[in-house]
């Protein structure tokens, strides 16, 4: 059952409020399970167990304010930014701080790691981003295009060099960590305050102002759309349900639900405080907000079973079966009504063996119309007998006329052509030296060819676009099972592919 | 004779001079050949009873013995002396009588009508007939300023009264009656008009005024009525309707008639209609009419639109037809300023407009400097205020109605017209297809109501360039990506010849949305099923390719055949045959089903055959029998 289908129903128990000591800035699931959530706020990241609801570890080694608790996909491992600039690196599960990354001026609101696993990348009120080894602790590259603070960010999962980071200077940049300027820019028009990227990198969001705007990465940074739904800013972007629906939240108080096939509002839920963070754990089980008060919001979603409402039994079918299930006395004279079997008349001749007579019963104007399919089982009757040959054989030109007009009308039907196909060859056979003879039948003949190669064509395209198919399905089945091994040769789609080209870049 | 008597404005019958009295009850005088002001007069009561019908006496000589008011009039304005008095009636049931030579009020008829005077009508013998809504008819003696006789004529109000000869009178209102003076009994009635009458005017034919009424001839006019009438009087037949009817656009506001000089029998009939047009009218009055008369002459003034200024019409008060119909006098602008215009009468053209000045854009002040204006006690610090446009009144209503004023040539057509417009627009507009001028706009509405014409109708065109299609699907918006790749699986199952199309359209939906539809795994589902469906109808390409070689090779014989056939024509016809011994083959089907190795031999042996005639048909011969046996 896919998540927030109706728009009036409440998926949720009643809420289970925390009250935190600062803004929550960033919540986010753990991507394994059992799917704890690190909630970053104040000074400390704290991790709480999506069973009990209560806190099982929190990090507090900041100084400052932290920013952006974020685990690797593998759950294992948790970084952090800060007011204090440097980049922390975290065994979550131990409490151990393993690295330090010193290098920004600004406060890091932005960390993440990349899909290798091995890079982090951070942004920071320098207007800078940084990418960074985790073995070595060295910075790899940094980007300085921004003209303002960036605060969000995120990395691709289908490419491990891929990195897209909003700015409030307006703009969004993508980046190639192999290459040393942003291969993409848009412009969103607000400070950017939330990116979200589709597991496969064809498509964008970024939240600023009151408006999410969707971009089409592939298409160059083409706008797809813009969601109007909020009418204060929208501070943060998240998915839920498979990837099947948007979830945003506004400093207007409310968190919206968008289905992301037609980017049109499914749901809405109301928040007891301006929105900073929300989050949907990866089994839609549970959904945290968090407020610019402090507030923690922790929902249990009901089980699937309250939501099936249970069916009103209809009349009982034992009534309606009323005096047929009447068993006779054995004194009772039973009377049996007796039906003749009606025979078509095809299988009349069928019965004679008189195949050509079958034949051309079952190419009665109209059989042959309304129901070729009948037809052509009759056809198909002959070849099991082997007399399809004699059938066909020694027919006058107004009969050969109809078999080959018949032939022409229902060969591009996919399911008669196989065996229409047979006939066709196995006519032509017969009848090979008596073509051009006939002029009608050589007219229709020639209408089949018409046919034949118009469908030829067809499948062609066909062929064509099987191809151009198999690579959606690719990139699609990437989509559903995010890798966490760290194999590439599962995906299909080469990671050249999802980057925009730089000809598609200048096209735009 | 006063020539009309519609509301305040009067022309004299030799047309030289025109009266006119204002809303706030000031006569005004002018000369039409300078078109300068002559005179200008308060009466006294102006205030209380303002003027409601204005008449020219009759001509008067002043060497005729009857000159009794002429006493002081001076012998420099001898000439203006022939038409000296004019009855003036008033709202409040008096009649004034003025004299130009004086310049002043000469009597005043009271206590004859108890209401609005509607029409006078000055009696060749010195005596003055007026009609009131009151329902009296009042016979005057004008020197005695006296009641000479008082009945009631109607049991409505009367609108016009005129004489047809000397001796009989004829009123209107409701209905017409002819009136015997002598007596003062009502010799016949005629009827025809729906609606109130509110002008009679008598042909001049009868302007010789003999004492016989027969054969005279008169016109009317009635209120919101598109018809002028003309009516015989005829006091031996009991005909009470009209003789001849003139059938104009509008309704009418004035009359006025003329007989040409040349031939007297041909009237000109002068028409001013409520829109401000003048028709004119050619007709011999001879007996019944069955069809209505249609206008001769249409003559229009308008600004002529210079400057960028949008042309509109002048309206036109009144119009005059003297000089023995050669020219007719027009009175066209506003009533304080009015321009007279005298234009020549030319038949050969229906439609005459006249461009002239925008007579509101000319000051009034330069009225002031005409130098014999009879200068009433008005005080100068006074500023006329009055409508830009004014238009002659009903009787009905008494006084000068105001119209606003015409922007548009649209609000001059009539019911008529204006429907006919209406509905021509309303066929263009029809034929017009309506604005969806993308085929994004089309296919967006499209899928969003389901309609399969307008789908058709973009997904069904055959001879779309690649670049339309890429840039259609581009611009779609997103919420309609899935419906089209919905519609366009299911147009997929269908023939080849539509397919190629839709193959088409999947492929640039494809390329242009391929990053939002791996994004979403509903569309991919469906385009599971679509790719299940290619694939199954692609096993049979090998198949069909080696049909269609094989179609290609007889079918490029049969060319050839046809080819040589057509060099060697008329040479043999074999066909015959063959069929014959197609059915052979159909007599053997019993035997062939049994022994089926044994079908090829006898197909082959057809061919073997097919090359003798003769033998062919006496085996088929046999078969025949054969089969007819075997049923």
């Amino acid at each position: 059952m896919i998540f927030f289908s109706n728009p009036t129903y409440s998926y949720f128990k009643v809420p289970v409020i925390k009250k935190e000591y600062g803004a929550i800035s960033n919540i986010e699931f753990c991507p394994v399970d059992p799917h704890s959530f690190a909630v970053t706020n104040s000074s400390r990241v704290q991790v709480y167990s999506p069973k009990s609801l209560q806190i099982i570890k929190t990090i507090s080694r900041f100084k400052e304010v932290a920013h952006c608790g974020s685990f690797r996909d593998d759950g294992r491992l948790l970084v952090a930014g800060g007011d204090e600039g440097v980049v922390r690196l975290f065994d979550w599960d131990k409490n151990s701080l393993l690295r330090v990354f010193k290098g920004h001026i600004g406060s890091v609101h932005v960390t993440r790691f990349l899909r290798d696993r091995v890079r982090i990348f951070s942004g920071s009120d320098d207007n800078s981003i940084s990418v960074w080894d985790i073995p070595s602790e060295k910075e790899v590259i940094s980007y300085r295009e921004h003209e303002d603070y960036v605060r969000c960010g995120v990395s691709s999962s289908a490419s491990s060099d891929i990195i897209l980071t909003g700015s409030y200077d307006h703009t969004v940049k993508m980046y190639d960590t192999r290459a040393p300027d942003s291969v993409m820019t848009v412009r969103h028009g607000h400070p950017v305050e939330s990116v979200l990227m589709f597991p496969n990198g064809g498509i964008f969001l970024s939240a600023g102002g009151n408006v999410v705007k969707v971009w089409d990465a592939l298409g160059g940074g083409r706008l797809l759309t813009t969601l109007y739904g909020h009418h204060k800013t929208v501070t943060c972007l998240n998915f839920c349900s498979n990837y099947q629906r948007l979830l945003t939240g506004s400093v207007d108080r409310h968190v919206k639900i968008y289905d992301v096939s037609t980017y049109q509002m499914v749901h809405t839920l109301d928040i007891p405080g301006s929105v900073l963070s929300a989050a949907v754990s990866p089994d839609d089980s549970l959904l945290v907000v968090g407020t610019v008060e402090g507030l923690l919001s922790i929902q249990k979603r009901k089980v699937p079973e309250d939501l099936v409402r249970k069916r009103k039994k209809g009349p009982s079918f034992t009534y309606s079966l009323k005096g047929k299930t009447y068993t006779p006395h054995k004194s009772d004279h039973v009377v049996e009504h007796k039906r003749r079997e009606q025979l078509t008349k095809y299988d009349k001749f069928f019965r004679k063996f008189n195949y050509s007579r079958a034949l051309d019963a079952s190419l009665d104007i109209r059989v042959r119309s309304m129901h070729p399919e009948v037809t052509v089982s009759v056809i198909q009757e002959l070849i099991k007998r082997d007399g399809i040959r004699s059938a066909l054989a020694g027919r006058d030109e107004k009969s050969l006329t109809i078999i080959v007009r018949f032939i022409q009308k229902n060969i591009g039907n996919p399911r008669l052509m196989p065996i229409l196909v047979d006939v066709t060859n196995l006519l032509l056979e017969i009848y090979s030296c008596q073509i051009g003879h006939c002029s009608a039948v050589d007219t229709i003949l020639l209408k089949l060819k018409e046919t034949v190669d118009q469908e030829i064509m067809y499948m062609k395209q066909f062929m064509e676009l099987m191809g151009s198919m198999d690579t959606v399905f690719a990139a699609v089945s990437q989509l559903d099972t995010p890798t966490h091994d760290n194999s590439d040769s599962t995906t299909v789609i080469s990671q050249s592919t999802l980057l925009p080209s730089k000809d598609a870049l200048a096209a735009s | 004779m006063a020539t009309s008597t519609v509301a305040p404005f009067s022309i004299s019958e030799n047309g030289e001079l025109a009266i006119y009295s204002s809303p706030d009850g000031i006569l005004k005088l002018w000369d039409t050949t300078t078109g300068a002001l002559k005179q200008e007069y308060t009466p006294s009561s102006h205030l209380s009873a303002t003027c409601s019908c204005l008449s020219w006496g009759p001509k008067r000589n002043l060497e005729t013995p009857r000159k009794k008011k002429k006493k002081k009039s001076l012998g420099g304005v001898k000439q203006l002396a022939e038409f000296d008095m004019v009855a003036v009636g008033t709202t409040a049931g008096n009649i004034l009588l003025y004299s130009i030579v004086q310049g002043d009020i000469q009597s005043i008829l009271d206590g004859g009508h108890s209401d609005v005077v509607n029409d006078t009508c000055w009696c060749p013998d010195d005596t003055l007939i007026s009609c009131s809504s009151d329902q009296h008819i009042v016979h005057w003696d004008v020197s005695s300023a006296k009641v000479k006789h008082k009945w009631k004529a109607d049991t409505r109000s009367i609108h016009s009264v005129c004489l047809c000869s000397n001796n009989h009178l004829l009123s209107a209102g409701r209905s017409i009656k002819l009136w015997n003076l002598q007596t003062y009994q009502v010799l016949k009635k005629f009827t025809g008009h729906s609606s109130e009458i509110f002008k009679l005017l008598p042909l001049p034919l009868s302007a010789d005024m003999s004492d016989s009424v027969e054969g005279s001839y008169f016109l009317t006019a009635a209120l919101s009525d598109r018809l002028v009438n003309a009516w015989t009087v005829d006091t031996s037949s009991k005909d009470k309707s009209a003789v001849a009817s003139f059938s104009l656009p509008e309704e009418p506001v004035m009359l006025d008639v003329g007989s040409n000089a040349k031939d007297s029998q041909v009237l000109l009939l002068a028409v001013v209609t409520r829109g401000g047009q003048v028709l004119v009218f050619e007709h011999t009055p001879n007996g019944k009419l069955k069809k209505p008369v249609h206008p001769k002459v249409t003559i229009q003034v308008a600004t002529s639109g210079e400057n960028d200024s949008v042309p509109h019409p002048i309206q036109i008060l009144a119009a005059h037809v003297c000089d023995d119909s050669k020219n007719i006098l027009l009175i066209h602008g506003n009533y304080l300023k009015p321009t007279f215009e005298k234009i020549k009468y030319d038949n050969s053209n229906s439609n005459v407009c006249l461009l002239r000045e925008d007579p509101r854009l000319s000051s009034i002040e330069n009225q002031a400097s005409i130098s014999r204006i009879k200068t009433p006690n008005v005080s100068k610090d006074l500023t006329v205020l009055a409508p830009a446009v004014m238009v002659p009144t009903e009787p009905s209503e008494g006084t000068t109605a105001k119209r606003l004023k015409r922007k548009t040539s649209v609000t001059d057509m009539n019911m008529e017209e204006r429907l006919n417009a209406i509905s021509i627009e309303s066929t263009d507009s029809v034929k017009e297809p309506p604005k969806a001028d993308t085929l994004v706009r089309l296919l967006a509405q499209g899928l969003q109501s389901g309609d399969k014409k307008i789908l058709n109708s973009v997904l069904g065109k055959s001879s779309i360039s690649d670049l339309v299609m890429r840039n259609t699907v581009k611009k779609l918006p997103v919420h309609a990506v899935l419906p089209l790749v919905k519609e366009l699986i299911t147009r997929m199952q269908g023939h080849a010849q539509h397919g190629l199309v839709i193959v088409r359209w999947i492929k640039t939906v494809l390329t242009v949305h391929t990053s939002f539809l791996i994004t979403n795994s509903d569309i991919v589902e469906n385009l599971g099923l679509l790719y299940q469906m290619m694939d199954s109808r692609t096993t049979m390409f090998t198949k069909l390719s080696h049909l269609q070689g094989k179609l290609d090779l007889m079918l490029s014989q049969v060319v050839s055949q046809e080819e040589k056939e057509d060099s060697t024509e008329g040479d043999q016809r074999p066909l015959l045959m063959y069929q014959e011994d197609s059915s052979e083959s159909d007599g053997d089907l019993t035997m062939d089903d049994i022994l089926p190795d044994h079908s090829d031999a006898e197909v082959d042996d057809t061919d073997i055959f097919g090359s003798d005639t003769e033998g062919a048909t006496d085996l088929n011969m046999q078969d025949k029998d054969e089969e007819m046996e075997s049923d």
